[in-house]
């Protein structure tokens, strides 16, 4: 206890060199220095030189760190890499919180970030002064990592939607790129009549969290506080609409119901069986590796609307969390700012990581803002700057996302089977987190 | 059973007949160091069991009684407690519709697969063991090694051959004109993580009865060749009751790994979405642990399955065991 309050001492007292430090380390950065390998962590614990663990699975991440590390001697961070959060961090997460030895920091995505919360796992960072940095972050993120006066974490980057579609196929059925869904709809029809072995799209009935991204952009509102009082509303209309158009299409046989990010999604995306992919910026990447054969085949457009006005979703993106076991949570904080705020450190996320930040600033990096060979030399990025303006800020997560997704999971794969509809699944999934939710102990009011 | 037996049996009679001097002997042989050598012994054993097995399962025994509770929005450190519920956690599961759906389809799927896969493991044993067979080695290894294939790879391999646009089995059955035959559908998918697991253990439980048959004495069959049994006879009216104990123990091994089934849909819910988050026991436990973050139901699921597993194969044994030890008496 005693060393901890030295080392909490020294830092306050020192708090304001440290920060003079960070903004030339930021100046540094910002000319594009490399990493330098030499810099890694020395072993012993030297007084004043502070340690934190990070678990993150960004790829190429180190780069950053080790930025970090070079002008910052006295805080030096040790970078975890671990599997993705749902192939297991988030349970390894979950158990070290419980048996007190998390790490100082972790890559938390968005719709996990309740859950943390309430097992009371995360710092809360407006104490270490997050909210100086609120106007640094698209909107929407800012409001998914804080709650009440309390910052939960830093965003990191995010997934704004777009259409990716097949433009030589396009050309071939004679369609025009969809501006809203019944526009979709009319040209999944036309495929279909032309070719019955071609699809507009598919429906991924075990990917819910894809769906929740289209609901999340005909303005659901799945999740919102009242008081002290979760109000869920799954089944809103907006919900509902996007639930019925692809009912409608997977009645007609317009999509093939298949698992995305499956090999057979993957020979359907290269072999012209599916036309589009109404997906998340980060999806640019999933089909220049998985459909190579396909280059310069595809397009992005911005998302097909509902009405008039321009709204889009997003799919995706994580943030950095301070865990309540660290010993230093203000250092720690201090890292999560400067690693999602950092020019340098964005630029190494965007070109190695392939991330799209949430940084207002780190969009309009050269990086985030080239033309991709891929993509027939279109730079697409420029739609995803506007989707990312354009992304419905009122949208939360609930507390217990995982067991929504679950539900919703097994209630779509049941509804594609022929036992019910889309909505009616929506509908079950409702009752089924309210019920989840209730039993866990939290209040509750139904939409 | 009766080689254990033996010294103690000499033994008794000794004291029996020495009488007091006898008895004293062996007291002063037993006693200090001597007798606390055989503990030494099992110590190392004991040891790693009680920490590999007894205290997990314990430890899951213990987590089965406690529930995590929120209040009000969950929001902040205070809002959570864990606390005792006694058997609350089982009646939670034991209300759960999924659990029981996800139960009563592996036991459809044991009551159809077990005795197919066992029919055929004790044929190809049989099979091999025929005086008449020739290139018997070859047999033995090539029947045997599926097994070597681990469960998860050979359902990624099975996945690829299941899979509609990728499948040869698929487009020559179309091609055949069978039409297109969907493996992977709500009702097919459950037959066809059946034909992986045949495939994966059929040659493993040969094996097992395979070696069973070795076991018997070729005096046996030289005395019915003699008596002028033909060699389908002498499997069935000799052979067959012989190994018969060999089965019960691939039944009870059967049974035990269907009860446990998960590896194999886990990998397959990559490739179709028919196989839901509970689709077996086991795989609901997974998912309460390791997706909802519920440790406790997870643990009340797993104990449920295990006092499940327990029930069944100790009933099945029970159930056949006057034959099958009859037999081994023989």
């Amino acid at each position: 206890m005693g060393f901890q309050g030295s080392i909490s001492g020294f830092f306050k007292r020192s708090s304001k060199g440290i920060a003079l430090g960070l903004s030339v380390a930021t100046l540094a950065a910002a000319c594009g220095s490399t990493a330098s390998s030499s810099t890694s962590t020395s072993p012993s614990t030297t007084a004043g030189v502070v340690h934190l663990t990070f678990w993150s699975w960004v790829p190429g991440l180190q780069a950053s760190v080790n930025m970090w590390n070079s002008s910052h001697p006295n805080i030096q961070v040790k970078l975890d890499e671990v599997t993705s959060g749902a192939a297991g961090t988030y349970a390894k997460m979950f158990s070290a919180l419980q048996a007190g030895n998390a790490p100082d920091l972790g890559q938390v995505e968005y719709p996990v970030i309740p859950n943390f919360e309430h097992v009371g796992g995360l710092v809360n960072l407006a104490q270490y002064g997050a909210n100086t940095y609120k106007n640094d972050f698209v909107p929407w993120t800012w409001n998914q990592v804080s709650q009440g006066g309390g910052v939960y974490a830093i965003p990191q980057d995010t997934g704004p939607m777009g259409l990716f579609y097949r433009a030589d196929l396009f050309t071939k059925y004679g369609l025009t790129v969809p501006t809203t869904w019944s526009e979709y709809l009319a040209d999944a029809q036309k495929i279909h009549q032309q070719n019955p072995n071609a699809y507009i799209a598919a429906f991924p009935a075990s990917d819910s969290a894809w769906f929740s991204a289209l609901a999340w952009q005909a303005g659901a509102k799945w999740f919102n506080t009242q008081g002290n009082s979760w109000v869920v509303n799954l089944a809103d209309p907006a919900t509902m609409q996007v639930a019925n158009l692809w009912q409608t299409m997977i009645s007609q046989g317009l999509v093939k119901v298949e698992p995305d990010f499956s090999t057979g999604w993957y020979k359907d995306l290269s072999d012209g069986t599916i036309l589009t992919w109404p997906t998340a910026v980060w999806g640019e990447n999933t089909i220049a590796t998985n459909a190579a054969t396909t280059s310069g085949d595809w397009r992005v457009a911005p998302m097909p609307n509902w009405g008039n006005t321009t709204v889009d979703g997003n799919w995706g993106g994580s943030t950095t969390a301070v865990f309540k076991d660290t010993k230093y949570p203000a250092q720690a904080a201090q890292f999560a700012e400067w690693l999602n705020t950092n020019s340098g450190s964005i630029n190494n996320m965007i070109t190695t990581g392939g991330l799209y930040p949430a940084s207002l600033a780190g969009q309009k990096l050269p990086a985030a803002n080239s033309p991709v060979a891929f993509y027939g030399g279109q730079n697409i990025w420029q739609v995803f700057a506007q989707g990312s303006k354009a992304v419905n800020t009122s949208f939360l997560w609930g507390p217990v996302m995982s067991t929504t997704f679950t539900q919703l999971n097994d209630a779509f794969a049941k509804a594609t089977t022929g036992s019910g509809t889309l909505a009616d699944a929506v509908t079950s999934t409702q009752s089924a987190t309210v019920s989840a939710m209730k039993q866990q102990g939290f209040s509750v009011t139904a939409g | 059973m009766t080689t254990i037996d033996l010294p103690e049996r000499a033994g008794e009679s000794a004291s029996a007949d020495g009488g007091a001097l006898a008895k004293s002997k062996r007291a002063r042989k037993l006693s200090g160091g001597s007798r606390v050598a055989p503990f030494l012994f099992l110590l190392p054993f004991m040891v790693l069991f009680a920490i590999f097995f007894l205290l997990p399962i314990a430890y899951a025994i213990y987590q089965s009684l406690f529930h995590t509770e929120v209040s009000g929005l969950g929001l902040g450190p205070n809002s959570t407690v864990t606390k005792f519920v006694g058997l609350g956690n089982f009646s939670s599961v034991l209300s759960d519709h999924s659990f029981f759906s996800g139960l009563g389809r592996v036991i459809l799927f044991g009551i159809v697969q077990v005795p197919i896969m066992l029919a055929l493991a004790t044929v190809l044993a049989l099979l091999l063991d025929s005086a008449s067979t020739r290139f018997k080695r070859f047999f033995r290894l090539s029947f045997f090694l599926p097994y070597g294939v681990p469960g998860v790879i050979a359902a990624i391999l099975w996945s690829f051959l299941y899979l509609p646009g990728l499948s040869p089995i698929v487009s020559i059955l179309r091609s055949a004109g069978f039409g297109t035959i969907n493996f992977l559908g709500i009702h097919s998918v459950l037959w066809s993580i059946a034909n992986i697991i045949t495939w994966e253990y059929t040659g493993y439980n040969m094996l097992i009865i395979y070696a069973g048959l070795q076991a018997i004495p070729q005096s046996l069959f030289e005395a019915a060749r003699i008596d002028g049994a033909s060699e389908i006879k002498v499997a069935l009216k000799i052979k067959l009751p012989l190994i018969f104990s060999s089965i019960v123990l691939t039944a009870v091994f059967s049974i035990i790994g269907t009860l446990q089934l998960f590896s194999e849909p886990q990998v397959l819910r990559a490739v179709t979405t028919n196989i839901s988050s509970s689709f077996t026991p086991n795989l609901l436990a997974y998912t309460k642990a390791f997706v909802e973050n519920d440790p406790n139901v997870a643990a009340a699921v797993a104990v449920i399955l295990a006092l499940g597993t327990f029930i069944l194969s100790f009933g099945f044994l029970k159930l056949v065991q006057r034959r099958a030890f009859s037999e081994v008496e023989l």
